[in-house]
């Protein structure tokens, strides 16, 4: 008993001495990991709160203040001046811009001859816009939640809309400014885009407010696109929204694949002028006090556009493609003849219903799109005054209404035999479906339900002046009943 | 001549400090074994522990300290998480703003955040490790099996807490992680679709329903999210943590190797090893009464073997938690948390993809969704379960991989695992998989013979090969589960490092396309 006793009392002695090497071990380990978590602790307390990139500028800009204090206000400035976050809060545009916490003399006329960040603001545009008011983002986007240049920036850092690159600067302008207004005033170089989108005829293809064509998408919102829903494959910059604008501009076929936009050959100066008006395009709830009286007609315009003339409505939305309309012309880009709408031949044999009935519908499936009021935009009036211009003579609502092709389908006429007709002159041109190839589609709603027979046999007989159209009765023999059966397989066309 | 009361009065004042102490700390200091087992049983919080440890608990090869490492972890993360949760805003609408303020204007914000991001993450890795040391040292056999099942619990809630946290930022990663784990959860239907039933048995559906509160990830996902993230989950697993602690005390103190303790003599029969009486100790000045069953239970170890938990088992556990939060510190300091652009519904993230945990499960889920998101995670949660129950050989608790045969069983099984997971992603990507050779094959065909339910059959076939050949059902669950840990750990290096956009192959990153 005394010897278990005995053993039991040394094993328990051996154990303790074993426990205590192994605690000297522990209490080491302890010291050196409490020691590393202060050094970490403090670390990260000194670059907060001493090595902040922030902290160090508001430092630099104290002591250019203490230097250029000559004045009562600039010794105010001195003595009120604190190092601390700074930052603009505008709830109703949604931002809070912290750029003034490292750009603090942005808005002090005498900061001109010292360096970024400290430097003021080139040109008047402070003036006129307070930076209490404005914020930053609103004109140069970046994030302006952020508190270093980097972040700021926002360049491959997971934001969509990051700084914009100086040249594009006057993007903004257009959300509360007309061109007009801004054009001498600061913002040459978005009224010389905005010209540019009207003189380019791109509202031919692009819907932008209530009008435009569908060919291509519409641009309301180009302005905020994010850079993730576009194709950004075969860009060769920096993959930004601006970026993808610019060489999409140069060349539309490479960065959008299948593309049906021509290239718009625009100089280095039109396409900074161009891009700035396209991101100028934001479909966002600025707050009305923002805009100035001329916006808020801008904005009124595009939603109920001036009633412009037949002439301006033609070369706003149709001479891009159409020209002067007095002559065929062969678009090499889209690889097709488009029709002498205004030339003599056709003015002298079509109706304004059907004329009226062309621009209302459209032809699917060509790039002729549909103006009418639920697609491009166009009111009746408008189709009229278009009409009108197009046949050279005022046509009335009445007279496009009262339009009844004399649908004499059946009444003379062998489809069949016209068939054969139409496979052996037609389709080389006109595709064998009728559905068009280099020549106008002739298989549309638009021209089976309102062409009359009069139209038709004049266009197949005498051909039309000065476009690709050949005069059939004398050039390729065709009789009149050859071109009543081609009339007659034309109306079955699918 | 002074007043008595004042005097008393005054008297009182100057014992304050003495007073003040003796008040709280009422066993004096800690200078014999006695005061060392009262500074552990009276003070709430210590009095989880018993107020002696067995010498070799205290080893750290006994257990790598893999538990105390999770504990330590969660709680810098609760810190962390409840400093966190004074700015940050549950709403779609402000969420992701308030991260952005924690990280750029918030008093040390940005290193909070990072701290929580990081120990979140070695959460998860202590966990695994934890449970594969279990394991291998087979603290799960008798009279530990419910603990096995309450660690496995706390396995689920852990990785649930930490998917219920990617979705807080509400940034593109979190987004679409999320979309892809509640499409998971509704990946029922991709059985119920093959059978054509779905329109009346549709479980599938139901499950991402409860799971979002909605159709798609929304403003009711977040706030399920969140309140699960910060109330339920984390009540959840404190309160399974206080009873695995519990049942670890209950159950014979920590798995532990038995054997004579290192400096002792040799070859006599030792006081505390199973099978000896317990000797007596005048040593003992205490007594506790209570009626047990089975042999291997806390009143059947000599304090000869054990020394006080106070000072020696809170300064190790101190010293662990320390590194940890040196560790966390450390990372939180030079590594910030990823925070991508705003959740946008429309722009989908490519490739899109899952926590780094559930990697490996996406891997599989990229072939069937049933199959790797339900039915693989089943049948390795029961397995796990299991394993306490189908394994009851009767084995000390301690040594790792039960000996030289065991480790030699586990090496053989790291390199079929290994080789069985790299085929079942090489094979498909480089040969294709049965809807590239029979495009109208039916999904049903898929789910079963897709290559992660041929993986964990081929597992299975090994353990049950291992088990007939060496007639241990020791030997084939360590076969198993080493399979399962080298399969795991290759399909989530695939999943994170491998694919690309559309789930493509691809060597690097730098070989991605760009949409």
């Amino acid at each position: 008993m005394g010897e278990a006793m005995d053993k039991s009392n040394r094993l328990a002695a051996e154990i303790r001495k074993e426990a205590l090497r192994r605690d000297r071990r522990v209490k080491i380990g302890l010291l050196c990991a409490s020691l590393i978590t202060i050094a970490l602790l403090a670390a990260a307390a000194l670059r907060e709160n001493v090595f902040a990139p922030w902290r160090l500028y508001q430092r630099q800009y104290a002591r250019i203040l203490a230097e250029k204090a000559r004045d009562d206000r600039g010794r105010a400035l001195e003595r009120d001046f604190r190092v601390e976050m700074k930052q603009v809060v505008l709830p109703e545009l949604e931002t809070i811009d912290r750029c003034v916490s490292c750009h603090n003399g942005i808005d002090d006329p005498r900061m001109t001859d010292v360096g970024n960040p400290h430097a003021v603001h080139p040109g008047r545009y402070l003036e006129w816009h307070e930076p209490n008011r404005f914020g930053c983002t609103l004109c140069h986007r970046g994030q302006g939640r952020a508190m270093t240049f980097e972040d700021a920036k926002a360049e491959g850092r997971h934001w969509d809309y990051p700084l914009l690159p100086a040249e594009l600067s006057q993007s903004s302008c257009g959300l509360c400014h007309s061109a007009e207004e801004i054009a001498d005033r600061g913002g040459d170089v978005y009224a010389a885009g905005a010209a540019l989108f009207d003189a380019k005829g791109c509202r031919s293809c692009h819907k932008v407010g209530a009008q435009g064509g569908h060919l291509g998408p519409v641009l309301d919102n180009e302005g905020l696109k994010v850079p993730g829903s576009l194709p950004m494959a075969n860009v060769e910059g920096p993959r930004t929204l601006p970026q993808w604008l610019v060489e999409h501009f140069a060349d539309p076929q490479t960065i959008v694949t299948g593309s049906r936009m021509p290239a718009p050959g625009l100089s280095g100066a039109e396409t900074t002028a161009l891009t700035t008006y396209l991101l100028s395009l934001q479909q966002r709830d600025l707050p009305g006090s923002y805009m100035t009286p001329e916006r808020h007609l801008v904005l009124y315009a595009q939603a109920r556009p001036d009633p412009l003339s037949g002439e301006e409505l033609f070369s706003r939305f149709c001479s891009t493609c159409h020209d002067t309309g007095l002559f065929g012309r062969y678009d090499r880009f889209f690889e097709t003849f488009i029709p002498a709408v205004r030339g003599e031949s056709f003015r002298a044999s079509a109706d304004p219903g059907y004329v009226a009935a062309n621009i209302r519908q459209g032809r699917a499936g060509t790039i002729m799109p549909a103006w009418g009021s639920a697609a491009g935009g166009m009111t009746e009036e408008e189709i009229r005054k278009l009409t009108s211009y197009i046949l050279g003579r005022e046509v009335s609502l009445e007279e496009i209404a009262a339009n009844a092709p004399a649908v004499v389908a059946g009444a003379a006429g062998d489809a069949g035999r016209g068939a054969a007709l139409f496979l052996k002159n037609c389709s080389g041109c006109h595709g064998a479906d009728g559905k068009g190839k280099i020549a106008p589609s002739l298989n549309s709603p638009a021209l089976r339900e309102n062409a009359s027979d009069a139209f038709l046999r004049q266009a197949i007989a005498d051909g039309r002046r000065n476009t690709a159209m050949p005069a059939w009765r004398v050039a390729g023999g065709l009789t009149g009943s050859d071109i009543r059966d081609l009339i007659a397989h034309i109306r079955s066309l699918p | 001549m002074q007043n008595a009361g004042l005097a008393a009065f005054f008297e009182n004042v100057r014992n304050l400090p003495a007073s003040l102490k003796g008040s709280f700390v009422r066993q004096g200091p800690a200078v014999s074994d006695r005061a060392r087992s009262q500074t552990v049983f009276s003070n709430v919080f210590l009095h989880l522990h018993s107020t002696r440890v067995h010498i070799r608990s205290l080893r750290f090869s006994t257990t790598m300290a893999m538990g105390i490492a999770s504990l330590s972890l969660f709680i810098i993360l609760t810190v962390t998480g409840i400093l966190l949760m004074v700015y940050y805003k549950p709403s779609v609408d402000q969420a992701y703003d308030s991260i952005k303020d924690i990280h750029y204007v918030v008093p040390t914000g940005r290193f909070i955040r990072n701290i929580h991001r990081w120990a979140a993450h070695l959460m998860v890795v202590t966990v695994l490790i934890h449970m594969a040391r279990v394991f291998a040292t087979a603290s799960y056999k008798r009279p530990r099996e419910f603990n096995w099942l309450v660690g496995m619990g706390l396995f689920v809630l852990t990785l649930g807490l930490s998917f219920t946290g990617y979705l807080l930022p509400w940034d593109q990663l979190a987004y679409w992680a999320i979309t892809i784990g509640a499409n998971i959860a509704g990946s029922p239907s991709e059985l119920t679709d093959a059978l054509g039933i779905t329109s009346s048995f549709d479980p599938g559906g139901f499950q991402k329903r409860l799971l979002l509160g909605a159709n798609s990830v929304g403003q009711e996902a977040l706030t399920r999210f969140y309140l699960l993230h910060v109330v339920v989950l984390p009540l959840a697993l404190t309160g399974l943590v206080a009873l695995h602690f519990w049942r670890i005390r209950k159950d014979g103190g920590l798995g532990r190797p038995e054997g004579p303790p290192t400096t002792a003599g040799k070859g006599a029969a030792v006081p505390g090893s199973p099978g000896s009486a317990p000797s007596e100790s005048p040593r003992k000045t205490y007594g506790l009464m209570c009626i047990v069953r089975d042999r291997k239970s806390a009143t059947n170890i000599d304090p000869a073997d054990t020394v006080p938990s106070w000072p020696h088992l809170m300064r190790a556990e101190l010293f662990v938690m320390m590194v940890c939060a040196a560790i966390s510190l450390a990372l939180g300091l030079v590594s910030n948390a990823p925070l991508k652009e705003l959740a946008n519904p429309g722009v989908p993230e490519n490739p899109a993809k899952a926590p780094w945990y559930f990697l490996g499960l996406q891997e599989m889920v990229s072939y069937s969704a049933f199959v790797g998101g339900m039915v693989v995670p089943l049948i390795a949660l029961v397995g796990l379960a299991l394993i306490p129950y189908l394994d009851r050989e009767r084995e000390e608790a301690g040594i790792y991989l039960s000996g030289g045969r065991g480790r030699r069983v586990a090496w053989q099984s790291l390199l079929f695992g290994a080789v069985a997971a790299v085929l079942a992603v090489a094979i498909p990507v480089r040969f294709g998989w049965l809807r590239t050779w029979f495009p109208s094959i039916s999904q049903l065909w898929i789910i079963v013979i897709s290559p992660g339910t041929l993986l964990t059959a081929a597992y299975a076939a090994w353990s049950l090969w291992v088990l007939k050949r060496s007639g241990s059902t020791r030997l084939s669950a360590i076969a198993l589960f080493t399979c399962f840990l080298i399969g795991f750990v290759i399909l989530t290096y695939v999943g994170s490092e491998l694919r690309g956009p559309n789930w493509g192959f691809y060597w690097s990153e730098g070989s991605w396309p760009v949409h």
